[in-house]
């Protein structure tokens, strides 16, 4: 039986007391998902992802407001909610060491009281999809971290949860790792219908072409929740401009934001030169922003007019790139 | 209950799994005898020496000792297992909030874990008494030893000590910084407050009112009574002679209904602080 949501939350609210400060890491966060969906979570560094996918988990109380998972409210039903859950963090090296990969994950079905045999079947198919299944007797502790992850993404698919939870799984793992773990994960959505998974993610290519909805979130708010095509509609009416200049100082940054009709500009730092982004409401813009830049005694190396992507509107959004975050971070 | 005896299982299984990880059977009983077998002798040794040299009351406190220590060790393992698997799981191995987020009982997880110790030590106890009955005239005798006392309270001061790593895993569950200390604290505290180095009757009076009120106290007691047939004998002056047996049978009840009391209520809050504070997933590394 399906509940109308998989996970319903109203005015979520987390604060975290520390000695120094209070710190509002979700400030009215509502969201509303559909079994079935594969939902992406997009936001730069503690934007509240995290404490998110906590809450739900029922690993943290929420402050203020409510949160639901496949019908149970993870405060008062947690026993309920968990029996539907389960969830893989990425970028960390857990797991018990002195087990083997099998005993591991053989370990936690037994926590939701699987039987052996399918349990062990079920272990045999994973461990061959991702690709571990000669390790399968290899302890643990032998084992690199990207290793452990997947041994962890397997852990979470074990227990065949209705909602499962994904925070950064591709985080460290190599490019043909992290496109098994995603191809597997949208097969998985695709022959168990009903399976709902929320993931998060600094790779916008990842959210762009797994997630059926994203979420942009930043400083504990969802700025905007929709497909990944209709929020790159949402910036038709805009144009994206893409240049190469020789390296530009920030205080040309600033002078272009100034411009009327300028939604935003982001900077990625190259070898010798610069790639900006521009977002313009029109292209009658450009040659403002192109006499800023001799103002400031740069040089345009190339420039393109291109469509947009979701990283244009999750820099529209949030003001600055994922890129940028993370180096600033 | 079935949430628990499926979590015990598991909590069991792996505290054999990671803890008991011997490649033969000789090594294990050897390791397994080396902490109770060492304490028994240093305690051995000590009082020799003291016996030697200070005033001999002409109560040879040896058996006393002995006992206390063998019995003691067991204590301080099972004491010590649930708070410290509560720090394994969260700190070294990145474990603990993935057990939290399944269906099963954290209690009869770490209930599992606190099995595994004690069974896996357990033999200890029986041969290091044995070691000592045959090279240091321990006077325990197999024809002697009171069988059905001897169960009795060791079913009840298991139990206690049960709770009592509970709670303490509680509290390590509640804290973020310096949560490694706790179990060893109260265990090395316990050492001296439950007279299982020496009678509790050479402490200052406010200490031995503390000793009094410590229900391990009586549990050692007991085991003496039960192990050793002289133990009640007023020359030891242990400051529990006067104390029959039914009494010190019913204190032990009492505790150990007092301490599920307590713990119980007390887990369930750790959890909920816990969560309330973010702690299921800390990583202090320290
Ligand atoms: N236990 C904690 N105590 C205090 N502050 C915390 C705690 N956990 C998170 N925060 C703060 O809450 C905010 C949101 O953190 P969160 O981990 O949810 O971010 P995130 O979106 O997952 O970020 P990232 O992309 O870096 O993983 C951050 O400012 C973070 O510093
Ligand atoms: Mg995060």
């Amino acid at each position: 039986m399906q509940p109308e949501y998989a996970i319903r939350t109203v005015n979520l609210q987390r604060t975290y007391k520390t000695k120094e400060r209070v710190l509002k890491a979700l400030d009215g966060v509502d969201l509303a998902v559909r079994p079935g969906e594969l939902f992406g979570f997009l936001g730069p560094n503690g934007a509240g992802k995290t404490t998110t996918i906590k809450i739900l988990t029922t690993l943290l109380l929420p402050s203020g407001g409510t949160a639901e998972v496949w019908g149970f409210d993870v405060l008062h039903e947690a026993d309920a909610v968990r029996r539907h859950i389960n969830m893989v963090s990425g970028g960390e090296s857990s797991g018990y060491g002195l087990l083997t990969v099998r005993e591991n994950l053989w370990m936690f079905t037994q926590f939701h009281g699987m039987d052996s045999k399918v349990a062990n079947k079920r272990i045999d198919e994973l461990l061959e999809v991702m690709g571990l299944a000669d390790r399968a007797k290899t302890r643990v502790s032998f084992l690199s971290t990207g290793l452990r992850q997947k041994m962890n993404y397997i852990r979470g698919l074990l227990t065949d949860p209705d909602v499962l939870f994904l925070d950064e799984p591709t985080l460290g793992l190599d490019v043909e790792a992290a496109r098994t773990l995603r191809t597997y994960t949208r097969h998985w959505l695709d022959t168990n219908p009903g399976k709902t998974v929320v993931l998060t993610t600094h790779y916008m290519q990842e959210a762009d072409e797994l997630c059926d909805r994203v979420a942009i979130i930043s400083g504990g708010t969802i700025l905007a929740c929709d497909t990944p095509t209709s929020l790159k509609y949402s910036l038709q009416q805009d144009v994206v401009f893409r240049l190469f200049t020789t390296p530009v100082a920030p205080a040309f940054l600033q002078a272009v934001e100034q411009i009327a009709g300028v939604q935003s500009i982001s900077q990625r730092s190259g070898d010798q030169r610069d790639e900006l982004s521009l977002i313009l409401r029109d292209d009658a813009i450009l040659p403002q922003v192109l006499s800023q830049l001799a103002n400031h005694n740069a040089g345009l190396l190339s420039l393109e007019k291109r469509q947009p992507t979701l990283e244009d509107v999750f820099v529209n959004l949030v003001g600055h790139s994922l890129s940028e975050s993370e180096t600033t971070a | 209950m079935q949430r628990f005896l499926q979590a015990f299982r598991v909590g069991a299984w792996l505290g054999w799994k990671t803890e008991s990880n011997w490649t033969n059977p000789l090594f294990y009983i050897l390791w397994s005898l080396l902490l109770p077998m060492s304490n028994g002798l240093i305690m051995t040794m000590m009082l020799r020496v003291l016996q030697r040299t200070g005033n001999a009351s002409g109560a040879d406190l040896l058996p006393y000792v002995f006992i206390g220590t063998v019995v003691y060790s067991i204590v301080a393992l099972l004491l010590d297992s649930m708070a410290w698997a509560v720090l394994e799981d969260r700190e070294r191995m990145g474990m603990l909030k993935y057990i939290a987020i399944t269906p099963s009982s954290m209690y009869g997880y770490l209930w599992g874990r606190g099995f595994a110790k004690v069974s896996i030590n357990f033999l200890a106890v029986p041969l290091t008494l044995t070691f000592g009955a045959l090279v240091l005239d321990i006077p325990i005798r197999l024809s002697t030893i009171n069988w059905p006392l001897l169960l009795v309270v060791s079913l009840l001061g298991l139990l206690i000590v049960t709770f009592a790593a509970q709670i303490l895993a509680g509290v390590t569950l509640m804290i973020a910084r310096h949560a490694g200390f706790v179990g060893q604290a109260v265990s090395g505290a316990l050492y001296l407050f439950t007279g299982a180095l020496f009678p509790i009757t050479v402490l200052p009076n406010w200490m031995q009112a503390i000793a009094r009120a410590v229900p391990l106290t009586y549990w050692l007691e007991g085991m003496r009574r039960a192990l050793w047939v002289d133990a009640q004998n007023p020359v030891y002056n242990t400051g529990l002679n006067q104390l029959s047996t039914s009494n010190l049978l019913l204190i032990l009840l009492g505790s150990a209904v007092a301490m599920a009391v307590i713990s119980i209520p007390l887990q369930r809050r750790a959890e909920h602080r816990a969560k309330e504070k973010g702690l299921l997933d800390m990583n202090t590394a320290y």
